[in-house]
């Protein structure tokens, strides 16, 4: 099936050595002479008037460069909505509110300091409750908008909804409906990499950020803002990515300890480092936010689904990020996950004291296929149908078109639910409850119950449009030793995206894998890229390389008719040979090919003094012989995906060009004493289109799964009026290696997309969507309880036992 | 950055006689540490901020493992838990117990005797001192309120150590060094169920052994745990028992960790197991009489109520294991 040389191949990744070997550069490796240290002074309080903020003390710490508070800088507002003032001069509305900060010789220093800033406040009521934040008599978290323009509720005026045929009616005429409210908690995105950054102006007011980003050019167009701010504008920004110890979309968005430290290095003149912690990063970054979900579902007497129905409730905590665009990737699960011709969908999603919200894997999609594959379960067994069988019934197909326009070319979703079905049977044993004794010989066996569980997956494979350009450019250099320098504006954060893009470039040009070298992301040379996120990267990238390889091919072939004779005649020059049969003289360009690193003629390729190798080309080409013609080549392009910015208030659009899909299976042993979840195998078919790089896609998508077994057994945050109770390792609980004893078991489909880069879709996110329901329909299948809210922890467990059996 | 460790001296005695004169001298300013895996978190979060930090580690009779002419097992209180978990001269239900002490790394630095001084921990006063202020200092960290049981006028932190538990249930006697000279104590004697003040011992007194008896029974360790690495115990139940050929209890010491501020004997289910066989009936009723009292609060990870109905599901499976 394979026809390329290079693509699905599984070479070590390009960056894996310099890692492991402790010689990359993160953030807070890196040094700049004269650096200073910057720390933040955070709220006491979720809500609060500031009467006063005292720095004195702070001022005279020896070592101590600067201390700022809003009243001593420029007012900065950042967010989507403009919503989040850098430092907070009148208000705090969570704990994690700026108050001030301090510049100084060394960390120790900052943060000693910092945290001799007295502040003052007047307590105000607060809301934690999205619910009661609704409520008309609720606390407004803000009481203007960023305009100064009254505001009368906590609800966030970012419509999304959708509603396509007759809900009410498919809902009256359904054989059978479930419906039920799902949830799921605040988790961390815990990149073990953590997040920082170093700002620095040169003397002409030209501003540097060393970020650990994901959107370098979105938070170039963001640092502008503080440029304007501080009366510099039309100097540059230049956003530089080192090297990131992870993201997984808490890179999404600009921060505002990155304008804190801009702040600090305009006020001292120093380049400024604030790199967190792990406790702040638990305590002040924005978390995957909470979601409330009910859902209601029907199908008719075969099984086919009527209708569904679906209201979202967010908690977006106190300001506006790109967590509060979650219900916008909610939708096209919602609409196109199976085929249902009746779909309502309604999000609100409101202002907390809680802490605010950003992106994280699957951006809404986890928490929508959460609600809607547990709900689908259940559906299947009150219609009294098999659980995978109800789902092939309803099995997305090649070509449908679905209720919100998703233009769907290829789709794989039967063959991943019918293999991973296969592979669970496939384990023989017991399942269906069915008690399972004697295993442990520990004497209480009795009390296992094994059962195993299945859920689907769709998301975007093709991007996600949700700016207005979800394009990337990409810039191919050929240097005179034959290696293929590229630049390009998406993020490697370990994803494994510089993998990807390794052998795409390879293949697309014609070298071989180790002539590609992937330069480090600069928006000073980097092309536009709209960010690294939505699974995009590999997919973007990928065209760009394919558009930029088909330009650079066609000048290399173009002088090549040229030169290629000269550089023959050295070869069977060199070679001790006379003249030859084949007419070199006469060859074209489009008789030409590149193949590894070769140029020589297709109808020919076996004749080794027809080869000629492209670095010997490049400097021929170069260093012309008769002065002042030399060529060098450099080629750029831009993708822009064949794709439409939805109509979110409708709820239509074809927002990606491509759709992924996969399906994950898990057999659980549940121990009814202690209402434990064992993981004793999960299975995972996923259509990616094509595979690019099998190592990076591999522990893309084991590393996702584990993330998805996090939230379904262990991860969440959790807080008391406002503040994080465990911000810690201690006691977020993330699954230890000895929690993951069970073998994963990894597929892929290749369904050869068109839109995508030889056949790919992107498949970043899809490990973590189906793993949470995928557990829970095992559970239910262990020991007949439905648990509705992550994460699956022991002692829900046993409470829903108690439930079940009341009188024991 | 804000956990960082504060400025401070350390220092490292190489006699015993030289570090109580450190601790002595130092008014209260000094502080012990074994590996440090418990202590270096908590000055980072400036749960405490001593001026001296004495290591033990360069102190040679602290370290080490032997079998006296008495067949005593005697454990030098620095010897790491990593070389406790792998011994052959301990008894075989402490070396497991060690083994599930926290992750490899933390064994191989973390030592004996600072598991078994290990502070009381809980969900409200390990946190950073910033923390701490926002929400107003607790009873254990120097302020008027409980934030478990507000109503309360005690301390609820939990006693964690694994080891604990195991050394009481064998009968294990402690040795302790100070500027009054040494004394010994059984080592159920150290522990106060008071979440603040839970060791019976003074700033300027070292533990240097512990002395296991010779003990011919059964013994198990049995710890419940949200993960299967990392974590403190949310229930741990160290049972050692004698039986003779008919499986009849003759002797019996059963003991509960991680539930109160101190490790917790059973006595009641102990005397009522005493003269009997190991049935399931019995081992019900003993799981009772050893849970029904227990009362653990709200200041894990998980709530008071799945740790109280974890307590009788540990003594069954201990007692389970004896009865195997």
């Amino acid at each position: 099936m394979n026809e390329h040389r290079h693509i699905g191949s599984r070479i070590p990744r390009p960056d894996s050595a310099d890692k492991i070997g402790g010689r990359a550069l993160y953030v807070s490796d890196i040094t700049r002479p004269g650096m200073l240290h910057g720390a933040i002074r955070f709220s006491d309080h979720a809500h609060a008037r500031i009467v006063r903020v005292d720095t004195s003390r702070a001022e005279k710490v020896p070592g101590v460069r600067a201390v700022i508070t809003a009243a001593d800088v420029p007012e900065i507002r950042i967010g989507m909505l403009g919503d989040n003032p850098v430092l907070k001069g009148d208000v705090v509305r969570q704990f994690r509110d700026e108050i001030a900060a301090v510049a100084a010789v060394d960390p120790e220093t900052a943060r000693a300091a910092a945290d001799l800033i007295e502040v003052e406040y007047e307590p105000l009521p607060a809301v934690f409750d999205p619910h009661e934040a609704l409520d008309p008599e609720a606390v407004l978290v803000h009481e203007t908008d960023p305009r100064g323009r009254p505001l009368s509720s906590n609800l966030i005026p970012l419509p999304c909804r959708h509603d396509s045929g007759d809900v009410d009616a498919a809902r009256a005429a359904s054989a059978h409906v479930v419906e039920g409210t799902w949830t799921l908690p605040r988790i961390q995105q815990a990149s073990l990499g953590t997040s920082g950054c170093i700002a620095e102006f040169d003397l002409n007011g030209n501003l540097t950020v060393t970020a650990k980003t994901q959107i370098p050019f979105l938070a170039q167009k963001d640092f502008n803002k503080a440029m304007t701010a501080l009366g510099l504008d039309g100097r540059n920004v230049r956003v530089r990515v080192p090297a990131v110890g992870g993201a997984f979309g808490s890179g999404l968005d600009t921060h505002v300890y990155e304008y804190v430290s801009i702040l600090l290095a305009w006020k001292t003149g120093k380049p400024v480092r604030i790199v967190y912690d792990r406790h702040e990063e638990f305590a002040y970054l924005s978390p995957r936010q909470s979601a409330e979900i009910t859902i209601a579902q029907g199908c008719d007497e075969r099984g086919r689904l009527t209708f569904r129905d679906v209201d979202v409730l967010q908690d977006n905590g106190a300001y506006v990020s790109w967590g509060a665009t979650y219900p916008n990737v909610m939708l096209p699960t919602a609409t196109s996950l199976y085929r249902v011709p009746n779909v309502r969908f309604n999000s609100r999603i409101v202002y907390t004291n809680n802490t605010y919200c950003q992106a994280m894997r699957g951006y809404g999609n986890p928490e929508i296929t959460w609600a809607i594959e547990s709900s689908l379960d259940d559906l299947a067994r009150r219609a009294g149908i098999d659980p995978v069988r109800m789902r092939l019934i309803n099995c997305n197909e090649p070509g449908e078109p679905t209720p919100m326009g998703l233009k769907i070319n290829t789709c794989g979703l039967r063959e991943c639910l019918e293999q991973t079905a296969r592979s669970l049977d496939g384990a023989g044993g017991s399942g269906d409850g069915d008690a399972h004794a004697g295993d442990s010989g520990d004497g209480h066996g009795d009390r296992r119950r094994r059962g195993r569980g299945i859920s689907g997956l769709i998301n975007v494979g093709g991007g996600g449009k949700i700016y207005r350009s979800d394009g990337s450019g990409i810039i191919l250099k050929l240097d005179d030793f034959g290696h293929v320098n590229v630049f390009y504006g998406g993020v490697e954060m370990g994803q494994g995206l510089h993998s990807a893009l390794t052998l795409m470039v390879a293949e697309a040009v014609g070298v071989s894998p180790d002539q590609v070298i992937i330069n480090p992301t600069d928006t000073a040379y980097s092309p536009w890229d709209v960010g690294t996120h939505a699974s995009r990267g590999a997919f973007m990238a990928g065209n760009a390389a394919v558009l930029a390889a088909a330009k650079l091919r066609k000048s290399i072939f173009a002088r090549a008719e040229e030169l290629y004779p000269d550089l023959v005649a050295r070869n069977l020059a060199a070679m001790g040979e006379g003249d030859c049969d084949y007419d070199y003289r006469s060859v074209t360009a489009d008789m030409l090919d590149l193949v590894d690193g070769e140029i020589f003629p297709t109808d020919a390729a076996d004749q080794p003094w027809l080869r000629v190798p492209l670095e010997k080309f490049l400097r021929a080409a170069h260093f012309a012989r008769q002065g002042g013609d030399g060529t060098i080549f450099i080629e750029e392009a831009f993708y822009e995906p064949p794709t439409d910015l939805p109509d979110w208030a409708e709820g239509i659009g074809n927002m990606s060009a491509a759709y992924m899909f996969g399906a994950q299976g898990v057999e659980v042993e549940v121990d009814e004493d202690t209402g434990e979840v064992h993981i004793l195998r999960l299975v995972a078919v996923t259509d990616v289109g094509r595979v690019l790089s099998r190592q990076a896609l591999e522990g893309q998508m084991y590393g996702g799964i584990v993330q998805g077994i996090g939230y379904a057994l262990y991860e969440n945050i959790r807080s008391e009026q406002g503040r994080i109770l465990n911000p810690g390792f201690t006691d977020y609980k993330m699954p230890s290696a000895a929690d993951l004893d069970f073998p994963i078991e990894l597929d892929f489909v290749e369904t050869d997309e068109p839109n995508g880069p030889f056949g790919a879709k992107g498949a970043g996110e899809a490990g973590m969507v189906p793993t949470a329901p995928a557990v829970a329909n095992a559970v239910y299948d262990a020991i007949g309880v439905r648990i509705r809210d992550l994460p699956i922890t022991p002692e829900k467990v046993l409470a829903a036992l108690a439930r079940r059996d009341p009188e024991e | 950055m804000t956990l960082r460790l504060p400025l401070f001296e350390y220092r490292t005695p190489t006699s015993l006689a030289e570090a109580v004169a450190i601790l002595s001298d130092s008014d209260g300013g000094a502080v012990i540490a074994g590996g440090g895996t418990d202590l270096f978190p908590k000055m980072k979060r400036r749960q405490t901020t001593p001026t001296t930090v004495v290591s033990l580690s360069a102190i040679p009779e602290l370290s080490g493992i032997e079998i006296d002419s008495e067949g005593n097992c005697r454990l030098g209180a620095s010897t790491p838990v990593a070389a406790v978990a792998a011994s052959e001269l301990v008894p075989a239900v402490v070396a497991a117990a060690a083994a599930e002490i926290a992750s490899p790394q933390i064994r191989n630095t973390a030592t004996l005797g600072g598991n078994l001084c290990l502070d009381t921990r809980c969900n409200y006063i390990d946190m950073p001192e910033l923390w701490r202020e926002a929400s107003g200092h607790c009873l254990k960290d120097g302020g008027d309120t409980c934030w478990v049981a507000p109503r309360g006028d005690r301390c609820w932190a939990i006693s964690s150590t694994d080891l604990a538990p195991v050394v009481i249930a064998l009968n294990g006697t402690l040795r302790l060094v100070g500027p009054r000279g040494e004394r010994e104590t059984p080592a159920e004697a150290l522990y106060r169920n008071d979440g603040i003040d839970y060791h019976d011992r003074s700033d300027d007194e070292i533990l240097t052994q512990v002395m296991l008896p010779p003990f011919g029974g059964r013994a198990t360790y049995r710890k419940l745990r949200r993960r299967g690495s990392i974590d403190f115990p949310l229930v741990g139940v160290a049972a050692a028992a004698h039986l003779d050929d008919r499986g009849t209890v003759g002797s019996i010491r059963l003991v509960v960790g991680a539930v109160a501020s101190a490790p917790l004997r059973a006595t009641a289910a102990e005397e009522f197991l005493v003269g009997r066989q190991l049935t399931d009936e019995v081992i019900e009723e003993a799981a009772r009489l050893a849970s029904h009292h227990v009362r653990p609060q709200d200041n894990t990870d998980t709530g008071s109520r799945y740790r109280k109905w974890m307590t009788p599901v540990f003594v069954t499976r201990a007692l389970q294991d004896l009865r195997a």
